[in-house]
């Protein structure tokens, strides 16, 4: 308003004067200039996307499709150079303003370049602001899983998933550059690394087995094998700091980010209302791993009555989920590894360790983060999606096959207080073992594996 | 100026006109579910309990659900419905000041007024049990404890140790997971009860596990091993412990 009241004592001062139609062309011809330096084609918000080959990936799950739009999209046709739709709505807009402004007592408002200027880009700058806003990405929501909980403060967009999984892929997170969050999560090995234990930069070797993190999204109670982590945006600091994995500090990595060629852009258009720091680093992360989904495996198209399990697949179904059939064995397996995430989300004791104190475990587990002894020795129950795919087992991998672990739990798990019930001896033959395993099969989904979008963006 | 004044008064108007109205007057009410056994407060793990068989026993898990909570008008109206469902859960009562406090559930916001009792179902109602946990956000009561295969939810779960031979370690595990639809009841208790504002009201419910594995001296030989687990396979342990549940649920206030 008082700006106003100053503006017309510009006008008073007759320094300056030029023809209207000229002020008005300079601030149309600055606006351009603006929205052609600023305003985002396709093309721009996706450098890490030009993947050629454009095959329409052969994910097909009637569940959940990763949606494709824009960028994210790797069979997108290129963008054009036309001017954008976006870049015809300032020109109209302020074409609009000109008519409207020439009316007598207002004209004199386009008589000095120099307003014209600053209103072409105060509306340029606006219009910008308005259309950089983030594209809502749809919250995975497969048949039959529970709804995946998305913090408010992070809502999925398919910037923030292109960001989080350029992020994911690269190595200049870590300190030396060779190891990214791919290397211990590799996505053709259900995001796991087929080690026992995971090995980080300079072949350090850590503390624990990486578990996968396809359907992760789902894990509410807790990330991590002992549940220390409450999310992913907060779990996705630890291994960028931790010594035995990246070994980065996060000077480091904002300074390469903001060297890099492409992280600016991503950024900015992911979280234009924040800077890039440690806090949209892990939003972006966390975004992208929300979308890792596996829900197309055998069993899921059972399910849906779309194929039928096999004789032996059958009996080993009805072996797992206790289904009571006569003559045929129960292996309390799903009490704990229940579908369809295959995990209860809870944390037990399934009897690795025999434990005659609740103080002699080797690694505590839950125990070292609530405080509460009855938790020592106990551990997140693990999905068993994909299981054949991520051997060895458990959190330390001790366990090298499938086989060993079925004979670990037929044969009741060792001793301990807090050992579950759950747990306990279940005689089953070598075929009910052989059976259990042909069904554990069937939860293998390949399609979750080739997905190309869990894979990096070709540039 | 005389502009700029109207703006701000028209402002003024626009704002107070979203004041929101005078609250009405509503009151509230705490539920408490109280686990014990023998009368003990019921603890998980930390608590040598003993079998009715006379051996030692440690618990690991005591839960059930309870659905259409309602509070019963004395008008005979059709009364409030305060919870839909609810999963009374003791895995994480590791103490007895825990313990003795109880599962509690605050309902806010009731209208005030005489109430003559509650309803309460005892497990799922069949509408409930139809569900599935996809259906629901993660946190969601029935989000867990569902049996895919069944396509029902388990009402009841009863997981412990026992120690049979006395040498210090609870090797005998026990579990007992109960549910189907033909288990759930609707249990009706009147309790003269005044909803008013700044006067909570309370109600507290107890249920005795002793009393769910033991009922007139008889109990189940854990020493068999087919006593000691039971997934609703065989009626004759699963429809006897829900019938103990149901006798043992009572309303102490
Ligand atoms: C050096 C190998 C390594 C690298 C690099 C690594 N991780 Fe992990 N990750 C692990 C291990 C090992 C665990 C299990 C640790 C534990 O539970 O204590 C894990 C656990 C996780 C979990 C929890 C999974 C669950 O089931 O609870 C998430 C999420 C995760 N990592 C994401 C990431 C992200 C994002 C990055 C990159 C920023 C990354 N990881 C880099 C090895 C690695
Ligand atoms: C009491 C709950 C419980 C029961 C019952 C149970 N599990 Fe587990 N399972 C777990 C926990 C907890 C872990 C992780 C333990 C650890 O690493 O310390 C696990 C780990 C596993 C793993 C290794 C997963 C990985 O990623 O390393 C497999 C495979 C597995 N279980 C299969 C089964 C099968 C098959 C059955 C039935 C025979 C079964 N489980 C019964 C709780 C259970």
């Amino acid at each position: 308003m008082f700006r106003l009241g100053s503006l017309t004592n510009y006008q008073d001062d007759h320094r300056q004067v030029t023809p209207p139609v000229r002020g008005t062309f300079i601030g149309v011809f600055l606006a351009y200039c603006m929205a052609v330096l600023f305003h985002r084609t396709d093309d721009d918000a996706c450098p890490f996307a030009k993947d050629a080959e454009g095959a329409v990936l052969a994910v097909r799950s009637a569940g959940w499709v990763p949606p494709t739009r824009g960028c994210y999209a790797p069979s997108t046709p290129a963008t054009t150079n036309a001017p954008s739709p976006g870049f015809l709505k300032v020109l109209f807009s302020l074409l609009q303003i000109k008519w409207r402004f020439s009316s007598p007592h207002l004209h004199f408002q386009f008589q000095t370049p120099s307003f014209s200027l600053l209103l072409g880009v105060l509306i340029v700058g606006l219009f910008n602001a308005c259309t950089s806003k983030p594209t809502p990405f749809p919250t995975p929501s497969p048949e039959g899983f529970v709804e995946m909980e998305i913090p408010s403060d992070n809502p999925l967009t398919y910037e923030g998933v292109t960001l989080g999984r350029a992020l994911f892929f690269d190595p200049i997170l870590s300190l030396d550059s060779t190891i990214s969050c791919a290397s211990c999560h590799n996505p053709a090995l259900a995001f796991t690394d087929g080690r026992a234990i995971s090995n980080g930069i300079a072949g350090r070797t850590g503390q624990r087995s990486a578990p996968s993190l396809l359907n992760i999204g789902y894990h509410y109670k807790g990330v991590f094998w002992d549940g220390r982590s409450p999310s992913l945006e907060e779990q996705a600091l630890h291994p960028l700091n931790d010594s035995l994995e990246m070994g980065n500090h996060w000077e480091i990595i904002q300074e390469r980010l903001l060297l890099h060629p492409d992280y600016s852009k991503l950024f900015r258009l992911a979280f234009p209302d924040a800077s890039m720091n440690k806090a949209t680093t892990a939003k972006a992360l966390a975004q992208f791993q929300r979308t890792l989904i596996s829900t197309d495996s055998k069993f899921d198209r059972v399910q849906r009555g779309e194929t039928q399990f096999t004789p032996q697949e059958q009996r080993g179904w009805t072996i797992f989920f206790d289904a009571g059939y006569p003559d045929v064995p129960m292996a309390e397996c799903s009490h704990c590894h229940t579908d369809p995430l295959f995990t209860n989300l809870n944390f037990a004791n399934n009897g690795l360790n025999e434990s005659l104190s609740l103080d002699d475990f080797p690694d505590e587990g839950l125990g070292r983060i609530s405080g509460n002894k009855f938790d020592n020795g106990k551990f997140r129950v693990p999905t068993l999606r994909n299981i054949l795919l991520t051997a060895p087992y458990m959190h330390d991998g001790r366990l090298e096959s499938i086989e060993e672990v079925i004979q670990h739990y037929n044969e009741g798990g060792l001793y301990a207080e807090n050992l579950d019930p759950n747990v306990r001896p279940l005689h089953l033959s070598d075929k009910d073992q052989q059976d259990l395993i042909a069904f554990l099969q069937t939860l293998t989904d390949s399609s979750a594996l080739t997905n190309p979008m869990y894979y990096p963006a070709k540039k | 100026m005389r502009q700029l004044f109207l703006l701000l008064l028209s402002a003024s108007l626009v704002f107070s006109a979203c004041d929101p109205d005078e609250e009405e007057a509503r009151g509230s009410l705490d539920l408490t579910f109280k686990a014990t056994y023998q009368d003990e407060p019921l603890v998980m793990f930390d608590q040598v309990y003993t079998y009715p068989d006379g051996s030692p026993l440690k618990f690991q898990l005591f839960n059930y659900y309870v659905s259409d909570i309602t509070l019963i008008k004395d008008d005979n109206s059709e009364g409030v419905l305060l919870s839909e469902v609810e999963l009374i859960n003791y895995e994480e009562v590791y103490d007895n000041a825990t313990a003795e406090q109880g599962i509690q559930l605050n309902f806010d916001d009731l209208e005030p007024g005489v109430y003559t009792g509650i309803k309460i179902g005892l497990g799922l109602t069949g509408e409930l049990n139809a569900t599935q946990p996809g259906d629901y956000a993660a946190d969601h009561p029935l989000s867990q404890n569902f049996w895919s295969w069944a396509r029902g939810y388990v009402f009841a779960k009863i997981e412990a140790r026992a120690d049979r031979d006395g040498d210090g370690q609870f090797s005998d595990p026990l579990t007992y997971h109960i549910g189907e639809d033909e288990l759930f009841t609707t249990l009706t208790m009147s309790k003269p009860l005044i909803i008013q504002k700044d006067n909570p009201a309370n109600m507290t419910f107890s249920v005795d596990v002793y009393d769910i594995l033991s009922r007139d001296g008889n109990y189940l030989d854990i020493s068999a091993q087919e006593n000691t687990q039971d997934h609703t396979n065989n009626i004759a342990i699963y429809g006897w412990l829900w019938e103990n549940l149901n006798n043992s649920f009572k309303l102490n206030n």
